[in-house]
């Protein structure tokens, strides 16, 4: 009898990286942003690749640096801190917002980076630059999809476009 | 009693929807077409004809072309190129007369000013790594596509051709018509890629260590287009994500490689004796009946010892394949050759992987194997596996069906060490590729134009097979609710299943994902299995060796399961709704021994008063002015029905009247029609699961109110309990309203401070 526990990895809801017919690898990461008027908070979650940010570590360390299992925690935690926080960066009218993360939770294939803000006013405008894994991964997507007040938007960055603008509908 | 108006109008107007017609304007409104979720397909579908019935099988007149392929194809390992020589017989089994052919030219996607390299768009970037900023602006691109040499009828003539892009048009010499064959050669070659570093379905893997190449090699020769009473010729051109429509025939393909090459490919080897030394033959011999565990065929330590050096002599592999659509093969010097024996219904089928050193030790021990569960799952669902032998290749990066061959990665770390990702990667790439076989190989439709037909109902079958290896398996796709994130995105990001494969943004849920897990749900929510699993197993047999539409699936699983299923194939694979259904309001009545003023004024409009009425039951909700809480009490409030009940006790068996009444309103943000699954929880603690079908959303599409009695207190009701309907929010599915926390506040709190 041919009994295996199986994990089988989650796929990120955007490109299937494993995609039989594939005729090159398609690098993707995807983040929520969720702009909550009511508590003037905005939730961002991060869902990346464990592989791809396992490699990205790696490159400038000499150390065999592994995401699985989760042994090297403090490590590990202060590694994808850092890691959020040089690659993902908001902005409302114009203003650097300041914010917090949260930190990190494996699913699967993926790793989640969580991370919130506060912000005082309702602003018009915000701006987002995600360079997650640019240019380490050729062809790398990062995809953003905000959503506040019950309207959705996605925006599909990449080398060529590391930063979005959303303007909040009234 | 004086009745002034009949007994059936009051009854009219006290069941049912009571609608005041309140046009305060008297502005012409607008019509409409019908808009009905129960529309059947009419419009959307072909009219049936005598080659494809309605009931979704091939008519009295279906036909399909042959073609049939002799070639001669040597690899110059050195060069990394393919020579080729075919001759193709064309037979014509349409009524039509045919006055040219299409030959599809795919190697052309690689030509270096192919339109296909410029199919997307692109910006610039801020920042390159200085590798790709170098090989993007200053190599010279890859020389590839088909150099054709001549294309020559049966008399060495040269036949009038023209080549547009991935397709080249054969004028025919004179018209063929219904019955006849064509015979004609062509001569070929192509720089094979580096499929790595350059992408593609096929190519090779360069080892510079030993400075050796693994070749696995598909798209390799000029082939033909289908043409069919659906499409005509299926010229659509080659852009790269939308695959390939091929033809039933009989292949011969003798490849010339390096003597020390071991290959695999379509089709049976019909001189082993010849290309294998000794006692590789022995062993490839011992394999055919060896059931319980793979036999190696060549070992790593005899491929490791011939890594070394590279032979000048060649040597010619010889195959044959059977009414296969496609032709593939791999090989090198490098592979490690494994096989078994398989008993497939009262067959034997070979199962066997071939794979460089690099895959090991996760190949020697998964991969042979996994090939052998996967024909015994997919035969089961299906057809018993027709075919003599399946095989599976390690590739880098690669998963890629061919008949009989696929390409599968999976490779573990240079020490041997392997993840736990990578391993079951590796397994579930293997499950989808071999079960390809039967989802486009055999039931063969028109990958070009529908990528779902294939990716969907293969990605399916492979959900099915890992339930069927471990039921607590929680596999990638198929389950509903992990479709819902796609599902609920940005609809600017979406596409319906029924979309041209090079159109859609996420290729991935759109086509593998969204429909398997569509399938998933008709099997176990909408039909249940015994129904599906006949339907499906009916679709797969009435299409197996033949070129099914989207249609003829559809229509088959309705016509062999009596499920109406427009609704669905409309609202899952037509369009981009999602599926919301929630509880709008829960309201309990009471029996009141007094008419409600509605109930007054109503009886006024016909000039009655209620003492005029007849016998009536009637009811009051508990959260109207009128109600008062004496009417809570357990007695029967109304005089009329203790009176009825006392006189009429023999006719309802010793039954007592529900103390429950409920009137609970569902409602349905989401586009798509579903079942409504609902769970009830009584105060003792018991639950109960009931399902509304589907058909209580035909007359309004928006809401539907449902009258439920109960002898125990309804404490809670949950909508799809079970999490089967693929429902994008949850927050309106339950009563008392549970607030659903998001996985960002989930997360939230197990931080500290």
């Amino acid at each position: 009898m041919f009994q295996i526990k199986f994990f089988l990895t989650a796929f990120l809801n955007i490109i299937l990286f494993i995609s039989p017919a594939l005729k090159h690898e398609y690098y993707v990461s995807s983040t929520d942003v969720v702009y909550i008027q009511e508590t003037s908070q905005i939730q961002i979650t991060s869902r990346l690749f464990i592989d791809d940010v396992e490699a990205f570590f790696n490159t400038n360390s000499s150390d065999n640096i592994q995401l699985q299992p989760d042994i090297d925690i403090l490590k590990i935690d202060s590694l994808s801190k850092a890691f959020f926080n040089t690659n993902f960066k908001i902005q409302a009218d114009n203003n650097n917002l300041k914010i917090r993360y949260l930190g990190r939770k494996y699913e699967e294939d993926q790793i989640h980076l969580y991370a919130e803000v506060f912000i005082d006013n309702t602003p018009k405008v915000f701006k987002i630059k995600n360079t997650f894994l640019i240019p380490f991964r050729e062809g790398q997507k990062n995809i953003i999809h905000f959503t506040s007040n019950g309207f959705k938007k996605s925006h599909l960055l990449d080398s060529s476009k590391l930063t979005l603008t959303q303007l909040l509908k009234q | 009693m004086k009745y002034k108006v009949s007994f059936f109008a009051f009854l009219f107007i006290f069941s049912g929807a009571l609608n005041a017609q309140d046009n305060e304007e008297s502005k012409t409104q607008a019509g409409h077409k019908n808009t009905n979720n129960f529309k059947q397909l009419y419009e959307e579908f072909a009219t049936p004809n005598r080659f494809r019935t309605a009931s979704g099988a091939p008519g009295v007149d279906y036909y399909q072309q042959q073609v049939d392929y002799v070639m001669d194809i040597e690899l110059d390992d050195a060069n990394k190129k393919l020579y080729g020589k075919e001759t193709i017989t064309y037979t014509n089994n349409s009524p039509d007369e045919l006055s040219y052919l299409w030959v599809q030219l795919d190697q052309n996607i690689r030509e270096k000013d192919a339109p296909a390299l410029e199919k997307n768009g692109s910006g610039v970037s801020p920042l390159t790594r200085v590798a790709s900023f170098a090989t993007k602006n200053m190599k010279d691109p890859f020389d590839g596509g088909f150099n054709v040499e001549y294309v020559r009828d049966s008399n060495g003539k040269s036949l009038k051709t023209i080549t547009n892009q991935t397709m080249m048009r054969v004028d025919l010499p004179a018209p063929l018509k219904s019955g006849q064959k064509f015979v004609f050669s062509i001569k070929w070659w192509y720089k094979i890629n580096d499929h790595v570093n350059d992408g593609g379905r096929s190519g090779y893997e360069y080892f510079a260590k030993d400075d050796n190449r693994a070749y696995v090699i598909a798209q390799f020769f000029p082939r033909l287009a289908v043409y069919n009473d659906v499409e005509g010729w299926q010229n659509y051109q080659f852009w790269g994500n939308g695959e390939f429509a091929l033809n039933f025939g009989n292949y011969e393909v003798n490849i010339t490689v390096p003597e020390d090459h071991i290959m695999e490919a379509t089709g049976e080897l019909q001189n082993p004796k010849e290309v294998l030394s000794r006692k590789e033959y022995q062993r490839y011999k011992q394999a055919q009946n060896t059931f319980d565990k793979p036999v190696l065929i060549v070992t790593q330590d005899e491929v490791i010892a011939k890594e070394a050096t590279k032979a000048s002599k060649k040597s010619t592999w010889k195959f044959v394949a059977e009414n296969v659509r496609d032709f593939g093969f791999a090989t090198s010097r490098r592979f490690i050759w494994d096989m078994m024996a398989v008993k497939v219904g009262d067959k034997n089928v070979i199962a066997a992987s071939l794979y460089p050193k690099e895959g090991n030790p996760l190949w020697e021990e998964y991969s042979t194997e996994v090939v052998a569960h996967t024909l015994e799952v997919y035969s089961k669902f299906t057809f018993d596996y027709p075919y003599p032998k399946a095989v599976s290749v390690h590739a880098k990066n690669q998963g890629m069906e061919y008949p009989m061959i696929c390409w599968n990665y999976g490779r573990p770390n240079e020490d041997g060490t392997y993840s736990d990702r990578v391993k079951y990667g590796m397994i579930s790439v293997i499950i989808h590729e071999v079960g390809h076989n039967y989802f486009p190989m055999i039931v063969n439709s028109d990958e070009r134009q529908w990528g779902w037909m294939d990716e969907g109902l293969d990605t399916f079958m492979q959900y099915l097979t890992e339930q069927e290896l471990d039921p607590e398996y929680p596999s990638r796709r198929g389950e509903p609710s992990k479709i819902v994130r796609y599902m609920s995105g940005d609809q600017g990001f979406i596409s319906p299943i029924m979309s041209n494969p090079e159109n859609v943004f996420q290729l991935g849920p759109n086509a593998y994902g969204k429909p398997a897990t569509a399938l998933n749900i008709l099997r176990e929510t909408i039909m249940g299995k015994e129904l599906f699993d006949y339907a499906f197993k009916t679709y797969a047999q009435r299409w197996m060796f033949k070129h099914p539409s989207p249609e003829d699936f559809f229509r088959t699983m309705e016509d062999a399961s009596a499920v109406d299923l427009d609704w669905f194939w409309r609202g899952w694979f037509y369009s981009t709704d999602v599926v919301d259904i929630g509880l709008k309001s829960v309201k309990r009545y009471h029996i009141s021994p007094n008419a409600t003023e509605e109930v007054k004024e109503i009886v006024k409009n016909y000039g009655m008063t209620v003492e005029d009425l007849p016998p009536m039951v009637f009811m009051v909700s508990e959260d109207s002015e009128e109600f008062s809480e004496e009417l809570k009490s357990n007695e029967i409030n109304s005089e009329v029905l203790r009176n009825y009940l006392d006189e009429n006790s023999a006719d309802f068996d010793g039954k007592t009247l529900p103390k429950f009444f409920y009137e609970i309103e569902f409602e349905k943000p989401g586009g798509i029609v579903m079942p409504i699954i609902v769970e009830y929880e009584y105060a003792d603690g018991t639950k109960e699961q009931v399902t509304y079908p589907v058909q209580v959303w035909r007359k309004n599409p928006d809401s539907v109110k449902k009258a439920v009695t109960s002898d125990k207190e309804i404490i809670g009701i949950t909508i799809d309990p079970n999490a089967e309907t693929a429902d994008v929010d949850l927050s309106n599915n339950s009563w008392p309203k549970e607030e659903v926390k998001s996985d960002f506040d989930k997360f939230k709190e197990t931080v500290k401070g």
